[in-house]
């Protein structure tokens, strides 16, 4: 028993702190918001040149045979900067490759992913669907001369604008499978869509699209059922990311809290900030054993999917608690656009409602308790 | 709590007002600044100033009527600003000011002209003691030189209340004074700053800027224990317009639930969804009744500072748990800017979580008020 | 990271698993109970943490906690609180500083569950502040002669002894002269008298009136108390480390069971979808709990500093478990407010005893507000509010 981060694990825990308290100052992460990639490529060749886009991809991929644990602890670092990249959405959309692919499929992908030289994004949702509601998803492969093609709309798939291809979801033959389309296919258009955290997300119109057969992930007789389980694990890395933007925020917090004199004194001094402090801090521990429960069972091939609702519910909202509280305690300065706060405060909202609400987690809960 | 008649027309006359100008009406700057004139020329900026000042002498009530009423229309005119320019100086000049300050300026609010406020600097937030903007008396004038922050309105108004240190001896409670002080005066310099949500304020520069000796508010050295005593109305600068506020949004939430589904269901069949929305309709009836009821004792001329404090806290609780719930009620949808075309109630949810969390600070964090209450009103011990 | 719990430790458990089922299954009278204890005791489990040289078995934390969790979890006709109590007290006091004439006098018979020991710190102008406290331990000959009053001693009635913190001298700061005696409840001039409390039980205020205490009972050296004191919060913060799982666990597998069993007719699904939010974030809370005890006891094996996690685990245990009996009591509704022995209490009676003791949390031990602002100024580094 060891609850513990190896020594691996801290070496890459603070190279990928020191590293990205260099690379990605609030600044930065600024700059990028306004920016038509928002991320910078330059930077993404590098974070790819460091292993960490291949981290948790078996080395005959070109990966670095990393565990799910190495991979929360690299994303925890990144949620603490809010690093402005394709990280999460290219990971995601690569382990479903992995787990689902063909061998042909996965050899002729994987390698460029681990690599940094191909974006990929998954494209799930539609208008009005809700996530992790399969019957949502009213895209159907046609066939057209012998071809398949896809028509309609998804949303809300990260940085598809950047991707250089694109997993869509849709039925075929009654079942959910996974098309691999190329962005630069004729009749697809893309549009980043402006939203409360600029995070990216895209709108892609599919107009007839053609899907050669060999593009159909797997054997195509569905991939809903492991697509769901990898969603899954993504949102136990959402975890991992809003706890390190957590810890940074109240850090920040607590600094204030000693430097800012008001009425005679540090304001940090007095009894009622130091706990909302303290219940922050309280929080962020319980979101972590929360995270760290489902975080190892994935990384063990346990069942995981109820400690995976427990983690994105419970930190959803401590996040989001935490980024309220601090803007409390900091006062104005906080709520100018000059300072970092804002850039976590949108965040923290904007993860809380993506890969299923607190609401919708506990219900799934529920079921599997209660049902 | 039933207003009389007097009070009922004039919510009736509001509320047809607003339906005259604004009915099938865009709203833009010109909107704004029309409707605003057209308020104005009614008397209704003057609410609460004596008739023999040019106001129409109406009762604390009445001003909440106004501020629920119009907040509740969404109606383009910065309530906040004109509230907090009666509540701030107008209160203040009412019970302090002299004869020819009241002459002169009293009509000016009653026609419409607004007076900023000029307190806050980067070391004096919550504590206003800290201030050290100097106002050096000389002659007829005062030359004021210091620096101001979080000044929102100074590049809008013609004029502001100033807080200054007029005798650095004196410990800071017996050394402050108001005055009335010219934006764009020279001296003055102002950058501007933007914060969430697109929020506009200022930072100031004062170098040796001339404030002529009949603007000084009230007695000199009086600063400090004037904005005490008013603190119950500043706190309440806009009394009435966040229930009212709230009102609006929650009703446009709730119609969005009734016509939205997800997971194969209305959001108001949803009984997560439905409870959110029923607390939510207890607390703004609550905030409401405590709006009208600190109004009533204005009125009564009661004790006002513990329902001041008690009601601002549960306000500023009250508005930001809504905007934070909206948020999630909305989902993903809620995370989409304004002008964009999937954005459910335009997107202005998104705006308010962000603009309005100014709320978390301003005129004194919730802790911070919650120390004032336990303090001042219920009697425990001072730190 | 490594989450398993090892082969031993999961045999333990469901050696401890088997044995409660075996062995509580028929009707509790208070024979079966004494035969339970007497069996445990035979077994070596009561001596879990006491080193072997001592008559104990000599295992980790882990144990301890499984122990614990277990126990509560079967409803073990065990005053698990009072193991809690003496063992993080006393025995961990005398493991660290003790004299080997007292390790060797006390720890054998704590292991074979002989006796136990409360704490007597508090007074009545002494509760979250104890350099208030004004009990004196003055040295006469081969002893010491205490006067003075000590409030929530833990069941002095019934317990052998006292950890009892007195001030030995008055000339320095309070933190630089108090002392920890281990007071014989029955030792002459040492009166009981009990209070009543909202959980229902007896408290006792312990009146000192110039008792004798041998100075072989000074634990460790004289004026060193208020340090060891320090030290020893962690594992006095959470004495029933475990046991509140193994309760909140029980409890929530029940409820579960009732609120399939209980349908309001025309209904459905029960239980209803506010009830089942509010038993999702229950099971995730009791799950981060669970995590907090045993990774606080995985540190304490591998000698990593406790404070930190102490402090968090305790805030959340006792909050958590505040919104937990509350979300029971709400679910249960009218039928949970019956005492045990109606045929209308719903689930025996239980909560109709929990929920008000339930409040004790919030006072105990420094209630969750003094905890945080250690959690402040010592964890988080904030200044100190004075």
């Amino acid at each position: 028993m060891d609850f513990g981060l190896g020594e691996e694990q801290q070496m890459l825990k603070k190279s990928a702190r020191d590293f990205l308290e260099r690379e990605c100052p609030p600044s930065f992460v600024r700059q990028m918001a306004d920016d038509d990639k928002g991320y910078l490529p330059q930077m993404w060749e590098r974070i790819a040149g460091l292993g960490w886009v291949g981290l948790a991809f078996p080395s005959q991929y070109g990966g670095g045979d990393g565990s799910f644990i190495d991979l929360m602890v690299l994303v925890s670092e990144m949620g603490r900067c809010l690093l402005p990249a394709p990280y999460l959405s290219t990971v995601t959309a690569g382990l479903h490759i992995l787990r689902s692919g063909t061998p042909q499929q996965k050899e002729q992908l994987l390698p460029d992913i681990c690599r940094g030289r191909l974006v990929v994004s998954l494209a799930i949702d539609e208008p009005g669907g809700t996530e992790f509601a399969p019957e949502d998803i009213r895209m159907e492969a046609g066939a057209q001369g012998g071809k398949l093609t896809l028509t309609g709309t998804k949303l809300w798939v990260p940085f598809a604008d950047s991707a250089d291809c694109l997993l869509i979801v849709a039925l075929k033959d009654g079942a959910l499978n996974t098309f691999i389309v190329d962005t630069g296919q004729p009749g697809t258009e893309v549009r980043p869509l402006t939203t409360m955290a600029a995070d990216h997300q895209c709108e892609v119109k599919l107009n007839g699209v053609q899907v050669p057969p060999q593009q159909v992930l797997g054997d195509g007789g569905g991939t809903w059922r492991d697509l769901e389980s990898i969603l899954m694990m993504t949102a136990v890395l959402v975890c991992a990311y809003m706890l390190g933007g957590a810890e940074r925020v109240l850090e920040m917090t607590v600094n204030y809290s000693r430097e800012r004199v008001q009425f005679g004194r540090p304001i940090g001094s007095m009894q009622a900030l130091q706990h909302h402090c303290a219940d922050m801090s309280v929080s962020i521990e319980a979101a972590w054993a929360l995270t760290h429960e489902a975080a190892w069972r994935i990384g063990e091939g346990l069942d995981f999917a109820a400690e995976a609702s427990m983690a994105k519910a419970f930190t959803a909202e401590c996040y989001t608690r935490c980024t309220q509280l601090a803007m409390m305690i900091q006062g104005g300065v906080a709520f100018m656009e000059d300072h970092e706060l804002p850039l976590y405060y949108r965040r923290a909202k904007a993860l809380e409602v993506m890969l299923g609400d607190p609401d919708a987690h506990r219900e799934m809960l529920a079921h599997r308790i209660l049902d | 709590m039933r207003l009389d008649d007097d009070q009922r027309r004039f919510r009736q006359e509001i509320a047809d007002f607003c339906d005259t100008e604004l009915a099938g009406r865009k709203r833009s700057p010109q909107l704004a600044a029309e409707f605003t004139g057209k308020v104005a020329e009614k008397g209704w900026l003057g609410l609460n100033i004596p008739v023999r000042y040019g106001g129409l002498g109406k009762s604390p009530v009445h001003r909440v009527i106004f501020n629920e009423e119009m907040a509740y229309r969404r109606a383009p005119i910065s309530l906040g600003m004109y509230g907090r320019s009666f509540m701030l100086f107008g209160q203040t000049c009412l019970r302090h000011g002299s004869e020819a300050m009241k002459r002169k300026w009293l009509p000016k609010l009653a026609a419409g002209e607004a007076i900023g406020q000029c307190y806050t600097e980067p070391e004096a937030g919550t504590d206003v003691t800290r201030i050290q903007t100097r106002a050096v008396r000389k002659g007829d004038h005062y030359a004021v030189t210091g620096q101001k922050m979080f000044i929102t309105t100074a590049h809008v108004l013609k004029h502001t209340l100033l807080m200054a240190v007029t005798d650095p001896g004196a410990p800071p409670e017996n050394g402050l004074s108001m005055m009335l002080m010219e934006n764009r005066s020279p001296g003055m310099s102002l950058t501007p700053l933007t914060a969430m949500g697109g929020y506009r304020t200022n930072q100031l520069f004062l170098d040796d800027v001339r404030v002529p000796v009949e603007n000084l508010v009230g007695e000199e050295n009086m600063g400090y224990h004037y904005y005490v005593e008013n603190k119950p109305f500043y706190l309440h600068k806009e009394q009435g317009a966040i229930p009212g506020e709230m009102q609006y949004f929650f009703e446009s939430l709730v119609s969005h639930c009734k016509s939205t589904t997800r997971a194969g269901r209305y959001l108001a069949s949803d009984p997560v969804v439905r409870q959110k929305l029923s607390d939510t309709q207890s607390r703004i009836r609550a905030s409401r009744h405590l709006a009208y009821k600190m109004a009533w004792m204005e009125e009564q001329g009661l004790e006002l500072e513990r329902i001041a404090l008690e009601t601002r806290i549960f306000d500023v609780e009250a508005w930001l748990a809504f905007n934070d719930l909206a948020m999630t009620v909305l989902g993903r949808p809620g995370q989409l800017s304004m002008g964009e075309e999937r954005a459910p109630l335009g997107g202005v949810l998104q705006w308010k979580y962000q603009y309005d969390a100014l709320q978390y600070s301003t005129r004194g964090s919730p802790s911070y008020t919650k120390t004032l209450l336990a303090t001042h009103a219920l009697g425990m011990p001072e730190h | 990271m490594d989450l398993a719990f090892s082969q031993e430790q999961m045999d333990f458990r469901e050696e401890i698993a088997r044995f409660c089922n075996e062995k509580l299954s028929g009707a509790r009278t208070a024979e079966t109970a004494a035969e339970f204890r007497r069996e445990i005791a035979e077994k070596g489990w009561t001596g879990l943490s006491v080193p072997v040289e001592y008559g104990g078995l000599g295992k980790g934390a882990v144990h301890r906690v499984i122990f614990m969790e277990e126990m509560a979890y079967h409803q073990a006709p065990l005053a698990l609180y009072d193991y809690g109590v003496t063992w993080s007290l006393l025995g961990n006091m005398l493991v660290k500083h003790g004299t080997e004439e007292q390790r060797r006098k006390y720890l054998p018979m704590m292991a074979r569950a002989e006796f136990f020991c409360g704490q007597g710190y508090s007074e009545p102008e002494a509760g979250n502040d104890l350099t208030c406290i004004q009990t004196r331990a003055v040295r006469d000959g081969d002893g010491y002669v205490v006067n003075g009053q000590k409030m929530w001693v833990h069941e002095a009635r019934y317990y052998r002894y006292t950890l009892l913190m007195a001030r030995t001298r008055s000339d320095v700061p309070p933190e630089n002269g108090m002392s920890l005696f281990v007071l014989d409840n029955g030792t002459a001039g040492v009166s009981i008298v009990p209070q009543l409390a909202m959980n229902g039980q007896l408290t006792p205020q312990v009146f000192l009136d110039n008792v004798r205490i041998p100075a072989e009972n000074l634990v460790g050296q004289e004026n060193q108390g208020w340090r060891y004191y320090l030290e020893n919060k962690p594992f006095y913060w959470n004495k029933e480390q475990g046991a509140e799982t193994g309760t909140m666990r029980r409890l929530f597998d029940q409820v579960v069971r009732y609120s399939k069993t209980h349908q309001t007719p025309g209904r459905t699904p029960y239980p209803g979808e506010l009830t089942r939010q509010k038993m999702a974030r229950a099971a995730a809370e009791i799950r981060a709990l669970r995590h907090l005890m045993y990774r606080m006891a995985w540190m304490e094996d591998v000698g990593q500093d406790l404070l930190d996690i102490s402090a968090k685990a305790r805030v959340f245990h006792v909050e958590a478990w505040i919104r937990f009996t509350d979300m029971i009591t709400q679910i249960l509704g009218r039928y949970g407010q019956i005492e045990p022995g109606d045929e209308y209490a719903a689930l025996g009676g239980t909560m109709s005893r929990l929920y008000p003791a339930a409040a004790l949390q919030l006072l105990q031990r420094a209630g969750p507000s003094y905890i945080k602002s250690i959690i402040a100024r010592d964890v988080l580094g904030m200044p100190p509010a004075w």
